[in-house]
């Protein structure tokens, strides 16, 4: 249709004034445009159904007094749902715990992501094999893994048994425990997660040219140096990825907590151990019905997960 | 912008620009038009409802917790009832658990898909759902459709009972108990059943002393815990008496079990509910109920056990008198309709079929077949009518959801954290939630 009213091959004096004008609005780079916006319009507006409008519906609910069973009857309480956050120690905890986690699970997973990757270059024969066995705990299901975990971690089980003889720790069932229940999140989740990052890594680790390893070899550099000085710094826009990635997914930890406490009783069993930020959100807004109240706690999350980001981007720049 | 208008201008001609601005009158109107028609079908969708309901049309959708056990029974129901009534269709709603159920309610009902009628206990929290709004005050239809409640015990209609209005027919009678792992307590060389609360914990810690495993485990839910108050003579009085000497004996007995290691929740042994610990001759003891009867029978067939009503600190042994019912919820288009269905459901037959199909796991609600349900599980002898009908309430406070959690949550960081004390817990628990 629009080479019919004005293709900008086509010569301009032949067309008229008329032809003129509309040549001149259909240039090629605006019909470029409007194709483009044509093309993504359907993939914009499930983009902004499934993801802008609840964003900005949770901010809108998190000035909001809402109860599930009355939902259509809101009332704007402007900052009160966060001023009750400020003084909620259970909302304090569930920061606290979160903090926990991201610090042991972000360093735990960047550093043997990489070590893994490491070796798993250097293997000869089965590399891809190795590669999938890897990645198979992050695609299976979160509950399945974490309940066998969860046989394997209980009293008397094999690897509590483990712990208990080579770490001289308690026979005890992990997760049941005040103590040892984050450890075991810990456990669970950098076990599913340390696939996924392997393969970054391993995909970064096949991106530097052999020339350097080459040189390094020539200079004397053995296995442990060629990784410290060569392969290291080398992936440094891949840990950049892996700490930003891992850093936003772990503040969300959820599922495994959540399957942790349909063994007990009330979500961040025992006794609060495992009460993250997004069990907090889940529990006030669909166990204890107060939307807005857990809406209020999304938009901090949010505000974490962003501030977290920038600060990773600025202690990590791309190029040194 | 100016080539742009003018390009406009010259291809359109004054013809064009008219129907184009008759165009762009119109669409607003035929926008309008669709959203109020879209609007008028949406609220006037129980008027529509109720004349297909007249032109035997209507179909209603059911939900309960499905399971092995269940299934066949509301299959089987549910096509009787169908037949009964040919102008009612149902279609079952199947939640995966009756935990998933009850935590599920509350998004449906914000949402308007919750099931036309649900099924579930009161342990639940009814009397929220019914102070807000969210399940239907069935009183009136109950009258006008003749429903016969005289023939359930009055202790389960009264349970369904909130501020005079009825919440739910009742289905199938629930009621705690206690349950005693006879191999594990002879074991410990205890010959005979504690007769009183005391003496439960003494037995849970000869148990524990001379097997090393737990004399006695509990779910720590606001259910089971409510179990261990009215042992001790309290009760939660709907708000009044939350902080009530007799409520904290009762917790701190529990307290006191885990202080000395003869009590244990059921996941510190890798058991999902207090049930499969005992089953697994983990644990000695436990509340618990007739829902034992058909788990025992399938899971630990060999293990030898007996239930009684519980133990009290005056020797006298109650048990709380609950049970499952049907209700009609909020957004249900066709009450009137819902209401000829549920009579279907609570039939004699009905109820009949609960005392005989023993895999179903329930007790009939229906008083006269109860004795039938006990000719067929000797277990629940010892759970005769008059221990039914003396049944104890669970009387939750109102903000129940909001409670239990609280509750549950500094028992845990009591027994588990060993921080805070239980006075110290029930009163603030009774600053936040009573209604003294």
């Amino acid at each position: 249709m629009f080479d019919q009213v004005g293709d900008a091959s086509l010569p301009a004096h032949g067309l008229g004034r008329a032809g003129r004008a509309r040549n001149s609005f259909w240039s090629k780079q605006r019909r470029d445009w409007a194709a483009a916006y044509v093309l993504i319009a359907p993939a914009a507006a499930l983009l902004g159904y499934w993801f802008i409008y609840p964003i900005v519906e949770t901010f809108v609910l998190s000035f909001q007094q809402v109860n599930l069973f009355h939902f259509s009857e809101r009332n704007y309480v402007a900052l009160q749902n966060f001023n009750q956050l400020w003084h909620d120690p259970a909302f304090h905890h569930s920061l606290y715990i979160t903090l926990i986690f991201v610090i042991f699970v972000v360093p735990a997973q960047t550093l043997f992501a990489i070590f893994l990757a490491a070796v798993l270059h250097s293997v000869g024969v089965g590399k891809t094999l190795f590669r999938t066995a890897f990645f198979v705990p992050y695609m299976t299901s979160t509950v399945a893994v974490t309940t066998v975990f969860m046989k394997l971690f209980v009293s008397g089980g094999p690897l509590s048994d483990l712990a208990a003889s080579v770490l001289r720790l308690p026979n005890t069932t992990w997760f049941a425990e005040p103590s040892y229940a984050l450890p075991f999140l810990v456990i669970v989740y950098v076990y599913m997660y340390i696939g996924l990052y392997v393969v970054v890594f391993v995909s970064g680790i096949e991106d530097i040219p052999s020339d350097l390893f080459e040189a390094a070899r020539v200079d004397g550099a053995g296995a442990v140096q060629q990784f410290r000085f060569v392969t290291v710094p080398s992936l440094r826009p891949f840990v950049i990825f892996v700490v930003v990635a891992g850093l936003i997914q772990a503040v969300q930890i959820f599922d495994q907590a959540y399957v942790i406490a349909s063994s007990g009783t009330i979500l961040g069993s025992p006794a609060g151990a495992t009460a993250t930020l997004v069990i907090f959100i889940y529990e006030q807004a669909f166990r204890l019905n107060d939307l807005g109240y857990g809406s209020a706690a999304a938009v901090v999350l949010l505000a974490i997960v962003f501030l977290g980001t920038l600060v990773t981007r600025r202690l990590l720049p791309e190029r040194t | 912008m100016s080539s742009a208008s003018e390009s406009c201008g010259s291809r359109f001609t004054p013809r064009s620009r008219r129907r184009g601005r008759a165009i762009a009158m119109i669409a607003p109107l035929v926008a309008s038009a669709l959203v109020i028609t879209g609007l008028a079908s949406s609220s006037g969708a129980s008027t529509s409802r109720e004349s297909a309901r007249h032109a035997k049309t209507v179909t209603i959708t059911l939900g309960y917790a499905g399971g092995a056990n269940v299934d066949p029974y509301y299959k089987n129901v549910i096509a009787a009832a169908e037949k009964q009534l040919p102008g009612i269709t149902v279609k079952q709603v199947v939640y995966a658990t009756y935990d998933d159920q009850l935590n599920e309610m509350p998004s449906e009902i914000a949402a308007g898909t919750i099931p036309d009628i649900i099924v579930w206990d009161n342990s639940a929290p009814v009397t929220q759902y019914a102070r807000q709004g969210a399940i239907l005050n069935i009183s009136s239809y109950v009258k006008s459709d003749n429903v016969d409640l005289a023939a359930d015990p009055t202790a389960l209609v009264n349970a369904w009972t909130y501020n005079g209005g009825l919440y739910g027919v009742p289905l199938y009678l629930q009621d705690s108990a206690f349950e005693y792992n006879l191999g594990m307590l002879n074991a410990a060389g205890i010959t005979t059943l504690p007769q009183s609360m005391s003496q439960v914990g003494t037995d849970a810690l000869t148990v524990y002393k001379k097997t090393g495993k737990a004399g006695f485990t509990i779910l720590d839910n606001l259910f089971h815990l409510t179990q261990y108050i009215l042992a001790f003579g309290g009760s939660w009085n709907y708000g009044k008496a939350i902080d009530s000497s007799q409520n904290a004996a009762g917790l701190q007995f529990l307290v006191n079990m885990f202080a000395n290691h003869s009590a244990i929740l059921p996941n510190q042994v890798g058991a999902s509910w207090d049930g499969q610990a005992f089953a697994e001759n983990d644990a000695a003891m436990s509340d618990g109920g007739p829902w034992y009867i058909g788990f025992m029978a399938g899971s630990a067939p060999t293990v030898k056990y007996a239930m009684t009503p519980i133990p009290s600190s005056t020797g006298k042994p109650f048990v709380v008198t609950y049970g499952g019912a049907y209700t009609v919820t909020k957004h249900s288009a066709h009450p009137a309709a819902d209401m000829e269905l549920i009579k279907a459901l609570t039939s004699a037959w009905d109820e009949k079929y609960i005392a005989n199909d023993t895999a179903f796991g329930f007790v009939p609600a229906m008083t006269k077949y109860i004795s039938l349900y006990r000719s067929h599980t000797p277990k629940y002898s010892a759970i005769t009518n008059p221990v039914l009908a003396n049944g104890l309430t669970l009387d939750y406070p109102p903000a129940t959801i909001q409670f239990g959690n609280a509750l549950t949550a500094g028992f845990e960081n009591i027994i588990l954290n060993h921080n805070g004390t239980v006075k110290a817990l029930l009163n603030s628990l009774q600053a936040k939630y009573g209604t003294k």
